[in-house]
């Protein structure tokens, strides 16, 4: 028994102090530690986060560190509770619907970078003190381009799609509610909601997250996925191929904005507006770009790179941060409908 | 106070912490949707029915597979029907999905899963029933003619209703608290109360409603267990071969699941291997995730067989039997964010929390998987020992731990394995992809699903390290003292 006992002791020692000595090459400098919430796409070795922390570490005589989230909601959780003891610096990867959440309860500091030449689309998201946007997507339905086309939502009512359309939770996932939103923007909330009920016994609704969609569409790609219309992009430049298509649609597509921002209780305040300035520099919009496979909030950026063409021919629709009130409203129909129908 | 008291309240605590800190951090108050918990209460109700049935009957079909073929075979056949528990659930929803398109998202989609993952579980604990139970009466029946359909309305049902209830039950509490497969497979149709507290908090921040939805499902599941508590299940003999009683389509099903599971598996892993070059470049991301989940894999096997000991160490308690039996673990939302609010969370603090909240996660499903049982066959031996007055480390020493090794360090090993495919409360914890769990997960959220199949090899095989050291151990530590 004492052996195994040791044994247990001796292995978890030593994976502590491994650990530990892996957390300490970090830490043992001197330099001030700017502490970055974000969420683990961003800060994963394949996201920007790393490129753009190298970028800045280079210049600032700083350290960043990252906080991961597994997505907006979770990060704001853990900003609120933890983010004021911890030393929360600065906060990247909200979206306009978390925008009104970020409000209840956080203080934020005022941010004007209204000089920059931002893309037209982005404007309307700068009608606010605290939020600043570092890239953008607009979401459709992808597919295969020789697979089943929907031209309008409507088409997704067509008994060939019957089982093979793949939409996140509006209540779990932000492409979800934008769908949501999407749906009733197009049609009215009455109508909307009639297209809704009928297109729940269709299509897999309720996906927790984009990444499980995307993961289950790529096990079967006879199916459409809600996603990015620069998604088809990602497979083009990383794996080569050229099969997969972001339909157009009838309807104007919805956008979605990323924002950052700075909360007041931060501690690096300063190096925060400057790691701020490097996002919203062409080098630091490239890296988004490339890296996050969304589109750059300035002018000029994406000109001559496969960026340039993913938008043309596409509408939009205006951008808005809807209200907390008009986001609750909307989920509790969708979950009252869910209720009607479901099993 | 005296040690096994302390120990009695130490585990009682613990296992209530994640309510305790949550209500002492965030008060409740009385606004609370009935209509929606019902729907969801519904909605649980019937998933979990589905899924003990489906792995009732599922389970009868290999039990009756098992008992027909010879020991070695048999051994082979018992490993590929524990498989699935052993593994973490997303490696069965990702071969679910391989196999069956379009996949039925819903009630349905959940208890087919819920099936997949239970039915060997149940299978191999019904053979057993059948062995010890069945073996004499089988042995006669041959003698007197009487036909096998005949054997199984006559007795088979009779004799075991009450292992088939208690199956049931268990089945049925694991499936009630079961999260990521109805998060993933669930579609929205079928939300489940575990569902509903993780979108009370990713939603609505709502803690109060996320809190009270927790408790008044730990009172269901303590209700149903009271019932659990008054089956009188009879006692086994010495297991009898009943190869007689037996279907040999029982174990070709065992054998086209194993088939299945393993293309299913090994598809996704090929196709991200030829994109493994790009992993090189993460050589030092990739060794700090290994020991991040080595030791948060050791860290929960330790604790979970720290707490397994400590129960059997205050079994003189009845009012602790009667909880342990009782309890279901919170959320694991719930969970992750109580450990969150609780102290600091910097540097290695979260190395710590990690598998105490992993621990606690673990405990209630780990005690019913045959803990229980040990508990009440040593509890006239422990009280002796205290008559005489032993002190409780000669007890543990001399009388508990020579009986008990073998299964204290196999469920440990379970939980070690277990909690090295964990990313759902680790997400909550961590502060970076601290173990290879968090990178799957990191590498599924950027697109490279195949890589991050790949990498559920490495996942695979820091469990199957995990657990065979756990049960290596207590093999050897067995072998030495005899």
């Amino acid at each position: 028994m004492k052996h195994f006992f040791l044994f247990l002791t001796v292995v978890f020692v030593g994976l502590f102090l491994f650990n530990l000595n892996h957390q300490q090459k970090f830490t043992t400098d001197e330099k001030p530690i700017l502490r970055v919430y974000a969420y683990n796409s961003f800060t994963s070795k394949w996201g920007p986060g790393p490129v753009l922390k190298e970028m800045f570490e280079k210049q600032c005589n700083c350290r960043i560190e990252f906080a991961e989230g597994s997505n907006a909601g979770i990060l704001l959780q853990k900003l609120k509770i933890e983010g004021e003891g911890l030393g929360a610096d600065l906060v990247i990867g909200l979206d306009q619907l978390d925008l009104p959440k970020a409000l209840e309860g956080l203080k934020w500091q005022q941010l004007n970078f209204g000089k920059l030449d931002w893309e037209d689309q982005i404007k309307p998201a700068l009608a606010n003190n605290y939020f600043v946007p570092y890239d953008w997507g607009a979401l459709t339905f992808m597919g295969q381009k020789d697979g089943l086309v929907p031209h309008r939502l409507d088409d997704l009512l067509d008994p060939a799609f019957k089982g093979r359309i793949l939409i996140e939770d509006p209540r779990t996932s932000s492409p979800g509610f934008q769908f949501l939103h999407w749906v009733i923007q197009s049609k009215g909330e009455e109508a909307g909601f009639q297209f809704l009920e009928k297109l729940l016994p269709q299509a897999n609704l309720g996906i927790p997250s984009w990444s499980a969609a995307i993961g289950l569409f790529n096990k079967n790609p006879g199916q459409i996925v809600f996603t990015y219309v620069t998604s088809p992009l990602y497979y083009q430049l990383e794996e080569k191929r050229s099969d997969r298509v972001a339909f157009g649609m009838e309807e104007a597509l919805p956008l979605q904005v990323e924002f950052l921002a700075i909360p007041d209780f931060c501690r690096r305040c300063e190096l925060s507006e400057k790691f701020v300035n490097l996002i919203l520099s062409p080098e630091g919009q490239k890296v988004l770009m490339q890296k996050n496979y969304m589109m750059p909030v300035l002018k000029g950026i994406k000109d001559e790179t496969p960026f340039s063409d993913v938008l043309k021919n596409r509408h939009f629709l205006n951008f808005e941060i809807p209200s907390t009130a008009d986001v609750d409203h909307l989920i509790k129909k969708w979950g009252e409908l869910r209720r009607e129908t479901g099993s | 106070m005296k040690a096994h008291q302390a120990l009695a309240y130490f585990i009682l605590f613990f296992l209530l912490s994640p309510f305790l800190i949550l209500i002492w951090k965030f008060p409740l108050h009385p606004h609370f949707d009935m209509s929606e918990f019902f729907w969801a209460l519904k909605n649980t109700f019937i998933q979990a029915s589905l899924s003990a049935a489906g792995s009732l009957i599922m389970g009868t079909w290999a039990a009756l597979g098992l008992i027909s073929m010879g020991s070695r075979i048999r051994k082979i056949l018992e490993v590929i029907c524990l498989t699935p528990n052993f593994l973490p659930p997303l490696f069965t929803l990702l071969i679910a999905f391989y196999w069956v398109d379009p996949f039925p998202a819903g009630v349905i989609g959940v208890a087919l899963i819920h099936s997949m993952i239970n039915f060997g579980l149940v299978g191999v604990s019904l053979s057993r029933s059948i062995e010890t139970k069945l073996g004499r009466m089988a042995d006669l029946a041959v003698v007197e003619g009487s036909t096998r359909l005949h054997f199984l309305k006559k007795v088979f049902v009779p004799t075991l209703k009450n292992d088939y209830a208690e199956l049931f039950l268990f089945i049925f509490s694991v499936c009630f608290a079961s999260f990521s497969i109805p998060l993933i497979v669930g579609g929205g149709k079928g939300t489940t109360l575990e569902v509903l507290v993780y979108e009370k908090i990713r939603l609505s921040m709502d803690w109060s409603g996320a809190v009270i939805i927790s408790i008044l499902q730990l009172a269901i599941l303590a209700f149903l267990a009271r019932w659990f508590v008054r089956l009188k299940t009879p006692a086994g003999e010495n297991p009898r071969q009943v190869r007689w009683l037996g279907f040999k389509s029982g174990a070709w099903m065992i054998s086209l699941f194993a088939i299945l599971f393993l293309i299913g598996y090994l598809d996704s892993v090929i196709a991200g291997a030829q994109a493994a070059v790009q992993l090189l470049d993460w050589k030092d991301g990739l060794l700090k995730g290994t020991a991040g989940t080595l030791f948060v894999g050791f860290s929960t096997g330790g604790l979970i067989l720290f707490l397994l000991m400590s129960i059997t160490l205050s079994m003189g308690f009845p009012w602790l039997r009667l909880w342990l039996k009782s309890y279901m673990a919170p959320s694991t939302t719930l969970t992750g964010f109580a450990f969150l609010v609780l102290g600091p969370n910097e540097g290695v603090f979260s190395y710590f929390k990690i598998p105490c909240a992993l621990a606690l996660l673990f405990c209630g499903t780990i005690y019913r998987m045959g803990w229980e049982g040990e508990v009440q066959r040593l509890a006239g031996q422990m009280a002796t020992a205290e008559i005489f007055g032993a002190t409780p480390w000669a007890t543990f020493r001399w009388v508990l731990w020579p009986q008990v090794r073998m299964r204290a360090l196999l469920l440990a090993g379970l939980a070690a394995a277990w909690a090295c495919g964990d990313f759902a409360l680790s997400r909550i914890l961590a502060y970076n992809d601290m173990t290879l769990a968090l990178m799957t997960e990191t590498l599924m959220s950027t697109y490279r699903l195949g890589l991050a199949s790949f990498l559920s090899v490495g996942v695979l095989l820091s469990a199957l390290f995990c657990f065979f050291t756990f049960w290596g151990f207590g093999y050897v530590d067995r072998r030495k003292s005899s």
